[in-house]
């Protein structure tokens, strides 16, 4: 029997396949097509102070091997979620991980604060891509020392592991692990989406509402590779890797670059059941290659 | 995986497709959609393609498609035995009501969802109460499948733009003009699926003339299923919390075509 379990940040996961915020929903939309007891953990949508009604549509356009989207956060709220949402995900044997933002360093620590109090919840992963709405929108996750000072107020209100979700919007994904590892972070998670643009060459317009959106799927995969391999080089935290993700030799390829699990996003839209397809997918790879434990795959690179 | 049946092409550029799913059909509702994986093996199209349920039947369901882009293109290329990934039934569907005169618009492939309604609908009619269709479409090639409504005993009424069949112009124009004057709080219901600009001018008449109008809205769909939150539609806010952030106008909230619709009230949506 092929071991997949991995440690982080204190925690035993199943397995090291997550799933990735926003591309999940809060879980119950995908038991019709998976047993949700198989999945390392769910990683549920952003979650922010207030409820947030988020961008005008339209809000998703295909791309080559990917999309782009700029949903806005669209969110029930940390209110509605911890009533509603989470005592019907709760009765799952898997790690629930909630994923937050802020609009400001109060919201952030607000946010955090009322998930920790939470039964239920097993870590929090902090989404730092969104704009510092006092600080002329500039996102939080841009600047290194930004980073540092956020991850470590927000470090003081919480008990629970704190995984911080790194940007690739960034011209220096090192010192922004480093950042994060300082500010007080027990994991990472990389990457969020890249910015993109599409246009429609006959009427001239964005092809979203809001011009720009985050580009995800496959088409991002070498990038978020190479960046999770630079942030896992950097600290000695775990990192989780994220980023265009369809089966379980690109989830592998993560792995031996650094990542101690990974989560899956855009291919849960092309297939509800891909999480758990990976999941075989890995246990049948360490068969044939006779891996006792996926874990000695972690960092494996020879560069 | 499920199994292509048949997959004919009607009139240039519109197919019809038996996609045997059992268990997907035993579900399916009148105004239902799918979810077709047009990937072929790749990823560049990658997202699935939403299509309305034309027909439920006991081994499957019928589409009725148009060529327009790379995906429907890859599945036009299919035929009979050949394998296809479909994911459903999602949706709310039409509300079916036999106590009412129905009077359905559609454009183009819009009238997809209406067969499998008056199939359902048709033999059940109170007395006195009648279906009755109007299709819209640029020129006569645009109106697919017209001979499949033969069998409901259905002649719809029929407006083309360019006049090369039926009344000469737009659609909602044809149905205006069919309203009586008398036609008020107890006039026909209206149930209309199609381009936005004509579900936009029927909402309009609708209230102009107190009619009740109930629309399905084409979206683009990553998921289909209510967790992207990509496919909204801008309707009217009835309570205030969902208020306090976002960047979108006041007295609009958003509710997801994949979920909450295809089907809404026009009344609700802002246009
Ligand atoms: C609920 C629903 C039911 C539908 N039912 C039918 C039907 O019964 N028959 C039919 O012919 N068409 C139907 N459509 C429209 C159909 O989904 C599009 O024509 C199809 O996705 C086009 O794909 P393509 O790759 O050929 O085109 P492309 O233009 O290459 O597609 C590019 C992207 O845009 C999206 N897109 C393009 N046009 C539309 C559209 N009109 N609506 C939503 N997304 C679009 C595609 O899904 C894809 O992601 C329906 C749409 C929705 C939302
Ligand atoms: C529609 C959509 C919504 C997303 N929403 C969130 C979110 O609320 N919070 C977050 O941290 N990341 C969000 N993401 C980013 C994903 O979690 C993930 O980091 C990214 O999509 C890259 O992975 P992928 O290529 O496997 O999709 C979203 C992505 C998509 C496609
Ligand atoms: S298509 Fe994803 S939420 Fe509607």
């Amino acid at each position: 029997m092929v071991d997949l379990s991995v440690e982080i940040a204190g925690l035993r996961f199943r397995n090291p396949v997550w799933t990735a915020s926003g591309t999940f929903g809060y879980g119950l939309e995908f038991s019709p097509y998976l047993d949700l007891n198989q999945l390392g953990a769910i990683v549920v949508k952003g979650l922010s102070l207030k409820p947030s009604k988020g961008n005008p549509p339209p809000r998703t356009v295909e791309t080559p091997a990917g999309m782009l989207n700029s949903i806005g956060l669209q969110n029930v709220g940390v209110d509605a979620f911890l009533k509603e949402k989470l005592p019907q995900l709760r009765k799952f044997d898997t790690h629930v991980i909630a994923n937050f933002y802020g609009n400001s360093f109060e919201e952030y620590e607000e946010t955090a604060g009322k998930l920790s109090q939470a039964e239920g919840i097993s870590a929090l992963e902090m989404n730092i891509s969104c704009p510092n709405v006092k600080e002329g929108n500039l996102p939080f996750g841009r600047d290194p020392k930004v980073i540092e000072e956020l991850v470590g107020r927000v470090r003081k209100a919480v008990k629970l592991p704190l995984i911080v979700k790194l940007s690739p919007n960034t011209s220096d994904i090192k010192s922004a692990a480093r950042s994060a590892e300082q500010g007080g972070a027990d994991a990472l998670s990389a990457i969020n989406t890249l910015i993109g643009m599409s246009v429609d060459v006959r009427t001239k317009k964005p092809r979203l509402a809001k011009i720009t959106g985050g580009l995800s799927g496959p088409a991002i995969r070498p990038v978020a590779v190479r960046m999770v391999w630079e942030a896992a080089s950097a600290v000695k935290i775990p990192v989780i890797g994220i980023g265009g993700i369809v089966s379980a030799e690109d989830a592998l390829e993560f792995m031996i670059v650094g990542a101690k699990a990974v989560q899956i996003g855009t291919a849960n839209f092309l297939d509800p059941a891909a999480s758990v397809k990976i999941i075989e997918g890995l246990r049948d790879f360490c068969e044939k290659e006779q891996v006792e434990r996926v874990r000695d795959l972690i960092g494996a690179v020879r560069v | 995986m499920n199994t292509i049946i048949f997959n004919k092409e009607l009139s240039p550029g519109y197919f019809h497709m038996g996609i045997s799913a059992p268990e997907l059909a035993g579900k399916a509702k009148p105004g239902q959609f799918v979810m077709i994986s047009v990937r072929d093996g790749r990823y560049d199209p990658i997202l699935r393609r939403p299509m309305g349920i034309m027909f439920i039947e006991k081994w499957g369901i019928e589409i009725l498609y148009q060529l327009v882009g790379r995906g429907t293109y890859i599945i036009s290329r299919m035929g009979p035995g050949d394998p296809i990934d479909v994911i459903g039934p999602f949706g709310n569907g039409f509300q079916l009501r036999h106590d009412r005169d129905i009077w359905i618009i559609a454009g183009g492939c819009g009238l997809a969802p209406f067969f499998e309604l008056v199939k359902q609908l048709s033999h059940k009619m109170e007395k006195g109460k009648k279906i009755t269709m109007f299709l819209g479409a640029r020129t006569y090639p645009d109106l697919p499948a017209l001979g499949l409504l033969e069998r409901f005993g259905i002649k719809p009424g029929i407006a083309t733009e360019d006049g090369s069949a039926g009344f000469h112009g737009l659609v909602t124009e044809l149905v205006e003009n069919s309203l009586s004057e008398s036609h008020g709080k107890d006039g026909p219901l209206l149930l209309a699926s199609g381009p936005f600009g004509m579900l936009r001018a029927l909402a309009d008449l609708a209230v102009r003339r107190g009619l009740e109008c109930f629309v399905s809205i084409d979206r683009r769909m990553a998921c289909g299923f209510g967790v992207c939150l990509g496919c909204v539609v801008p309707v009217k806010q009835v309570s205030e919390d969902a208020q306090e952030s976002g960047e979108s106008g006041a007295g609009i909230s958003y509710k997801c075509a994949c979920t909450d619709g295809p089907v809404f009230n026009a009344r609700e949506i802002v246009w």
